[in-house]
């Protein structure tokens, strides 16, 4: 079994190792001190499982999942008790709460071993469910990955979001970005002070609209700053009377 | 509640000296206005007012028994209505009875006497409602130093209820990872498990020590940081340095205890955990002329995917301090391209 440790810390990484060595047939092919590293080896090496900390420089656990093409088994290793829902909604199969033993460690393998057995390949993560709210964390910042790498989109510089069947075509200061997501997603998890759902496929930040403009009968457009224009439905409509009070 | 005029001192003599000077007007009213003789008068005066201050005893009891504040008026009417006809009829017919033996017959005094009743009862009257007056004022003002002094209590009460909350226990994450580290030490090197066992113990120990409003010298609180940065370099290696810049007459000031630490917290939380390259920590304690000012500063990561944001943590120590010295602004926060640093100021508490 092909395995890569993603652990930003030299004693916890030492341990797993001395763990992991009491097992045969176990191969280490990478450790990874942080999340953007974890991405790239993951992404090249297409390992049978990761073992991951949550709480990562660069990028954390679950960006990491996010922005991975293969889907290994993952056993999330870590000293927060509060993410374990996130993680099992993320599919993960197992969370190791640290300090753990070995023998707690040798349960987690024996599940990734029937799994691999029972399953080709693990279910991809549901997306249905909106995972940062699970965890009570509001997005505060997007990654997406392009041909270029990977990208950081904080949420303040987010200007609307359009869903495109199963994508969402993010527009910010930087440029657009497309991440494989559905809106209900982005209309859950981003901070309602400042996101509306204003169309069936639109969510708009509040704060970078300039100006409406009616269109046709009981429709609007909005006139975003950066000159964008973008549909807003009667409903819609109605949410941003709500939130901005006019 | 005691009676005020007999459980204290202050209250006996209060009310002897009320008494003498209501005796006093009496006889000069009597000199004065009667042309009664000097020693008839005080007589008259003594022994008028020797019976009403016997009543005054009761009558304490009788007003605290009929609380304005809780009683209907109209039953503490009839009650004082009741009381005073009574106790004005005992003490009329005493006094007559006594003075009429004590006077001597056909004296012009005996003649004051007997044409008297009407303007005793009247004064009886006037009495009765000046002491139940002066006792419920007397009530009134006790009641609301009682009041004051609950309020103080309740409020003090509340203030280390709030610091109690404040304070700073030791994260559990923290321990967490850090039993994770000495889980690994015992396999790869025992002896320095051992040493991370003890400094833990020491931490855990100095912060349970700390009470809410417990003030420590600098130096223990230097001592208390140094023990922690220690736990963490070995969670985080050559990740994290640090650096104390402390002028040697600061060590003795006294600071609430486990005020600094958070603040290294906050440092290796928002720096040294979102990089991996190195990150340096700094501490700087200057002595100023009003107090002791600490700053806590981190290089930031110039990683274009480190998550920035400061920390909720900050806000508890703002709090604290606020609660403490009842200071605003005692923390303040600072931020360049390259450093991040949180300034507390301690003021010197004389």
């Amino acid at each position: 079994m092909r395995v890569i440790i993603v652990e930003d810390e030299e004693p916890a990484r030492q341990l797993l190792r001395k763990y992991l060595s009491e097992h045969s047939n176990i191969d280490i092919i990478a450790e990874c001190p942080d999340g953007y590293s974890a991405v790239m080896a993951i992404n090249k090496e297409k390992p049978d499982l990761v073992l991951l900390d949550i709480q990562l420089p660069r990028l954390n656990g679950f960006e990491v999942l996010e922005l991975i093409d293969h889907n290994p088994q993952v056993i999330f290793a870590t000293a927060y008790d509060e993410f374990a829902i996130k993680a099992f909604e993320r599919n993960a199969t197992d969370y190791l709460l640290k300090p753990f033993s070995k023998e707690r460690l040798t349960t987690a393998l024996d599940k990734v071993r029937s799994r691999l057995v029972t399953e080709t390949a693990p279910a991809t993560p549901s997306a249905e469910v909106s995972t940062e709210l699970a965890a009570g964390m509001p997005i505060t910042r997007i990654v997406v990955k392009d041909a270029k790498g990977i990208n950081i989109v904080p949420v303040s510089e987010v200007h609307y979001l359009e869903a495109q069947d199963d994508y969402v075509m993010i527009y910010s200061a930087k440029g657009r970005y497309m991440k494989k997501q559905t809106l209900k997603h982005f209309e859950d998890g981003l901070s309602p002070d400042q996101f509306v759902r204003v169309h069936r496929s639109f969510i708009t930040n509040i704060t970078q609209i300039e100006r409406l403009e009616p269109y046709e009968k009981e429709s609007f457009i909005a006139i975003m700053k950066s000159g964008a224009r973008v549909k807003v439905s009667s409903s819609g409509y109605k949410n941003l009377r709500e939130k901005l009070h006019f | 509640m005691l009676h005020p005029f007999v459980s204290s001192l202050r209250g006996r003599i209060a009310f002897m000296a009320g008494w003498i000077v209501v005796m006093a007007i009496h006889s000069a009213i009597l000199v004065f206005l009667f042309n009664i003789s000097i020693t008839d008068s005080l007589v008259d005066s003594l022994f008028t007012n020797s019976v009403w201050a016997l009543f005054a005893f009761g009558l304490w009891y009788w007003v605290r028994f009929s609380d304005i504040e809780t009683g209907k008026t109209f039953t503490i009417a009839i009650n004082h209505a009741g009381a005073a006809a009574l106790s004005v009829a005992i003490q009329v017919y005493v006094t007559f009875s006594f003075l009429r033996w004590y006077a001597e017959t056909g004296s012009d005094y005996q003649i004051f006497i007997e044409g008297s009743t009407m303007g005793r009862v009247i004064a009886g009257i006037a009495t009765y409602l000046f002491l139940s007056l002066v006792f419920y004022l007397t009530v009134y003002i006790q009641n609301f130093r009682e009041k004051l002094v609950r309020e103080g209590e309740l409020k003090s009460l509340v203030k280390d209820a709030e610091l109690n909350w404040l304070k700073l226990q030791v994260n559990p994450h923290f321990l967490f990872n850090s039993l994770n580290s000495v889980s690994s030490l015992t396999i790869t090197a025992p002896e320095k498990a051992q040493e991370m066992i003890i400094r833990l113990s020491e931490l855990l120990r100095y912060s349970l020590r700390q009470s809410p409003s417990s003030m420590v010298p600098l130096e223990k609180e230097v001592e208390c940081c140094i023990g922690y940065l220690e736990i963490e370099k070995v969670r985080f290696g050559s990740r994290l340095s640090y650096r104390f810049e402390v002028t040697p007459e600061c060590l003795s000031v006294n600071v609430p205890g486990m005020i600094i630490q958070p603040l290294f917290e906050n440092a290796i939380k928002h720096g040294v955990a979102q990089t991996p390259d190195e990150t340096e920590i700094v501490a700087k304690v200057v002595k100023y002329t009003g107090g002791l000012e600490i700053t806590v500063s981190n290089t930031i990561p110039s990683d274009p995917f480190a998550a920035a944001g400061a920390g909720v943590g900050l806000d508890n120590i703002r709090r604290r301090l606020k609660l403490i010295y009842g200071a605003e602004s005692l923390l303040s926060i600072s931020q360049t391209d390259s450093v991040f640093s949180v300034t507390i100021s301690i003021p010197f508490n004389q």
